[in-house]
């Protein structure tokens, strides 16, 4: 009974009206979808140009659409509980595109993925904490940028903070900052995939390689095709499993290294990898391991009819309410608290990722990272 | 009268609770995830045509 409680938020009303808001935004967003794609294939000018040439899929109208709504209008304080807690229904979204995938992507396109994220996390997280000791930055704000930057944005920050004794000041600089980053690349790496023709495979690689945080980059990814969200979901689970190594190398090399960890209060590092890891990816596994089985009852995701078809129908409605949550949680204020030279390593650190992690996935080539769903 | 260490003391309190806070949210939200997504494959398993058409046309006006 306990467990069931503590499911529950105290004043879980508060959510309601917030998360309604967003249900209706996500209907408004898939239906705008829907309508400007029927217009744009019988061949309405001003629908081609919104759908085809400025790819205004539901995507882009729910992030942009809440970014306007968030900081123009007068949104009220009521809603915005509600708000926070619609990002979160993207996970049962990329638990349920386990059905896409089988054994075989995993292994070659996840392990092409993890060698391609172990490089760059890990890279990333030490060459941003090494400048930021040089730098001067406190011990506190470059562990946490290191992880930010390197792992997977707000959810590392927030795991490494205690770890690295970060003040509430240094999380909320380093929140802003890869906010802003992950918001610039969001809208901006999509246009740059087009001008440049990147394949569907390769902009989810570089997107999971790039993007910092889950929601945005499977917004991007999603944004530029459905070949593209399959390979950034499948790169992008293998990142985040990399959370608890993270703080234990952050452990390691700020504490423990150090000699400052305090005596009587020794850290229980398998707890912290218990605590840190990310139980959802457990389903998307799970259903993975179904359809790689083959089970005649489930069938897939393309045999009508069948249960993981069903599913798969349902999944771009979770990632519509998720991105609606992003776009209406974005305000502008929050990324005004990046600054200093905290913003100018990870700004420096982003990029070089950014640049890097495209010239790995234009070697490495578009076939090798498809998604193929099949054995 | 505060002791000169309270400040960082509480800061750090605030960042562990803070940590705390969001990481059984997080908690939280993972199982959540796992319980609408597993409502979806039972209902999916149960009524595969009703599911698809609910999310694929009637939700959809256009």
């Amino acid at each position: 009974m306990k467990l069931v409680k503590s499911l529950f938020v105290p004043n879980w009303g508060t959510y309601v009206p917030g998360f309604l808001f967003c249900l209706a935004f996500a209907f408004v967003g898939m239906n705008l979808d829907r309508l400007f794609r029927s217009l744009s294939n019988e061949g309405v000018a001003w629908a081609t140009v919104v759908y085809e040439s400025a790819q205004m899929n539901y995507v882009a109208i729910l992030l942009l659409g809440g970014i306007l709504i968030r900081n123009l209008l007068p949104l009220p304080k009521s809603l915005l509980p509600g708000i926070r807690i619609a990002r979160p229904i993207l996970k049962p979204g990329i638990i349920i595109l386990g059905v896409h995938y089988v054994w075989a992507d995993v292994i070659r396109v996840g392990g092409l993925g993890l060698a391609l994220t172990g490089f760059f996390i890990f890279g990333t997280a030490i060459i941003v904490m090494y400048w930021c000791k040089r730098w001067g930055v406190s011990d506190g704000l470059g562990g946490i940028m290191g992880a930010g930057t390197g792992v997977c944005g707000v959810s590392a920050i927030i795991a490494n903070a205690p770890v690295v004794k970060a003040t509430p000041i240094e999380m909320a600089y380093a929140i802003g900052t890869i906010l802003l980053f992950g918001t610039l690349m969001l809208f901006t790496m999509p246009y740059i995939g087009l001008s440049i023709d990147l394949s569907e495979s390769q902009f989810g690689a570089w997107s999971a390689v790039a993007i910092l945080n889950t929601a945005q980059l499977v917004a991007a990814a999603e944004w530029y095709g459905t070949e593209s969200r399959d390979t950034a979901v499948l790169i992008n689970v293998a990142r985040i499993m990399f959370l608890p190594v993270v703080v234990l190398f952050s452990l390691w090399f700020y504490i423990l290294r150090t000699g400052k960890q305090e005596a009587g209060h020794e850290i229980n590092k398998w707890q912290l990898v218990k605590d840190k890891f990310p139980i959802f990816i457990l389903g998307f596994f799970l259903l993975v391991l179904l359809h790689s089985m083959n089970i005649e009852a489930l069938g897939g995701p393309s045999e009508v009819g069948s249960p993981f078809w069903a599913m798969n129908a349902v999944y771009t409605w979770c990632f519509a309410i998720g991105f609606a949550g992003i776009g209406l949680s974005i305000n502008i204020e929050d990324m005004k608290k990046a600054g200093g030279r905290a913003f100018t390593i990870g700004t420096i650190a982003s990029l070089v990722k950014m640049i890097l992690g495209l010239g790995v996935v234009l070697l490495i080539g578009s076939q090798a990272l498809r998604v193929t769903g099949s054995l | 009268m505060a002791e000169p260490n309270a400040p960082d003391e509480q800061q750090e309190t605030l960042a562990e609770h803070v940590a705390h806070d969001v990481f059984s949210s997080e908690k939280r939200e993972d199982i959540w995830a796992l319980i609408i997504a597993g409502a979806i494959f039972l209902v999916s398993v149960a009524f595969p045509a009703q599911i698809h058409a609910f999310f694929s046309s009637v939700l959809v006006l256009f």
